[in-house]
């Protein structure tokens, strides 16, 4: 096992943190390194797996403390430490970028939630001096939705995961969003010259322009859902709801396992939600489109809001297609 | 359930209160409930065992109700919690 000294020759800064890594990570921006010790140290290391006695979630994760790990076969393993560590045990012949895949992906989510932040699984976009988060499964359209907003001009604050913290700022992630295929055809975009996430996956990396992002506000959250309405339609959700959605959309929820950690993702999602308007985007599957989906949510903000106060239900937020 | 029945509350439920309202996780991972006014007080006194007769009391001591008046909800509620794994009844 490697310990002492690290040598991290590169140096990067991702949701706020100064992160120095022995792997080069191509999805962020290099910085200079820091003139005292990174917030992050990624590094190298042999990985036993998961320690005696823990129970092993699904995926091959497990939590211990303020440490946790994950295993994905092919790939390789990692472990997480006290919001300032990553180490990777990568398997024989991996493709960097899939071990980076899961590095920036799984294991950076992992250890923002050790930091105390609601790490969500979604994709951010600045509105004003605030922002907008969208939630939603795979599959569900959150990173079309945000190539949309970015080809508006509207800046892209993260993609995939938007870490939150105890006092409601979401933190900018990577400039790129992955998007499939399919879905870079529909926005006009060739996939050709753009990186592959992997070799095993029809989904690449598109750069997007923006301005540069401090720690904004989050102010708005909304989850797209299908729906058999006719027309599109954005519904507030309030009261236990909130914390169902908040808890099915915190990114690598396997996690929230255990006393401490259920209870601090509880006390996450309470300090958050007064500070935020929720909603569901219930959109019927025919007809859904990126464009639409943009429509209805910029408007939904644009309308009056009714001031910081939790109103009592009344359905005028409703928006149709 | 008798007169000496106790029921106390699942001592792994987590729970926050927001708004005058408290939030809490079931045992199922992601399912919520939320309790206010006579179900949030109900479940602060559900913290030590309690019969039905204590409950009744301590609703007619804090509302305006008569023990006899609140007891069906409260058997009600009592049920509700039962049949959602958040409450222990002991005989």
């Amino acid at each position: 096992m490697s310990t002492g000294v690290d040598i991290a020759p590169h140096h990067y800064v991702c949701y706020g943190l100064h992160v120095a890594s022995e792997f080069q990570l191509d999805e962020l921006d290099p910085v200079e390194a820091p003139p005292g010790p990174a917030d992050v140290v990624v590094r190298r290391a042999e990985l036993p797996g998961v320690p005696d006695g823990v129970a092993v979630l699904p995926h091959g994760m497990w939590r211990l403390g303020d440490r946790c790990g994950f295993h994905v076969d092919g790939v390789g393993r990692y472990e997480i430490r006290a919001g300032r560590e990553i180490l990777v045990d990568p398997a024989a012949g991996v493709a960097r970028r899939t071990i980076r895949l899961y590095l920036l992906g799984t294991a950076l989510g992992a250890l923002m939630a050790q930091r105390d932040h609601l790490v969500l699984h979604g994709n951010a976009v600045r509105i004003g001096d605030g922002c907008a988060v969208v939630l939603g499964h795979s599959g569900a359209g959150k990173s079309t939705l945000a190539a949309e907003f970015s080809r508006r001009g509207l800046d892209i604050f993260s993609d995939d995961v938007v870490p939150v913290t105890r006092d409601g700022l979401a933190m900018p992630g990577s400039a790129r969003i992955k998007l499939w295929a399919d879905a870079l055809e529909g926005l006009g975009v060739s996939p050709d010259g753009l990186q592959r996430v992997d070799r095993a996956h029809d989904k690449f990396q598109l750069p997007i322009r923006r301005n540069p992002l401090s720690p904004l506000p989050l102010r708005w959250i909304y989850v797209l859902e299908r729906s058999a309405t006719p027309a599109l339609a954005i519904e507030p959700v309030r009261g236990a709801t909130c914390y169902a959605l908040l808890h099915e959309h915190t990114y690598r929820n396997e996690f929230i396992h255990g006393d401490d950690a259920v209870q601090r993702h509880l006390e996450q999602c309470a300090r958050l939600l007064p500070r935020v308007r929720m909603s569901r985007v219930n959109r019927p599957a025919d007809t859904m489109t990126p464009v639409a989906t943009a429509d209805a949510i910029i408007a939904d903000i644009g309308a009056p809001l009714s001031g910081s106060a939790p109103d009592d239900g009344a359905n005028e937020e409703s928006v149709p297609a | 359930m008798t007169a000496s029945t106790t029921y106390i509350r699942r001592p792994e439920l987590h729970a926050v209160e927001m708004d005058g309202e408290l939030v809490m996780m079931g045992a199922d991972q992601g399912e919520y409930f939320s309790l206010r006014d006579v179900a949030a007080s109900l479940w602060q006194h559900l913290e030590q065992p309690r019969t039905l007769d204590e409950l009744c009391d301590l609703v007619a001591a804090e509302y305006d109700v008569s023990a006899q008046d609140c007891r069906a909800d409260i058997v009600a509620f009592l049920d509700d919690l039962t049949a959602k794994s958040m409450v222990d009844e002991r005989s």
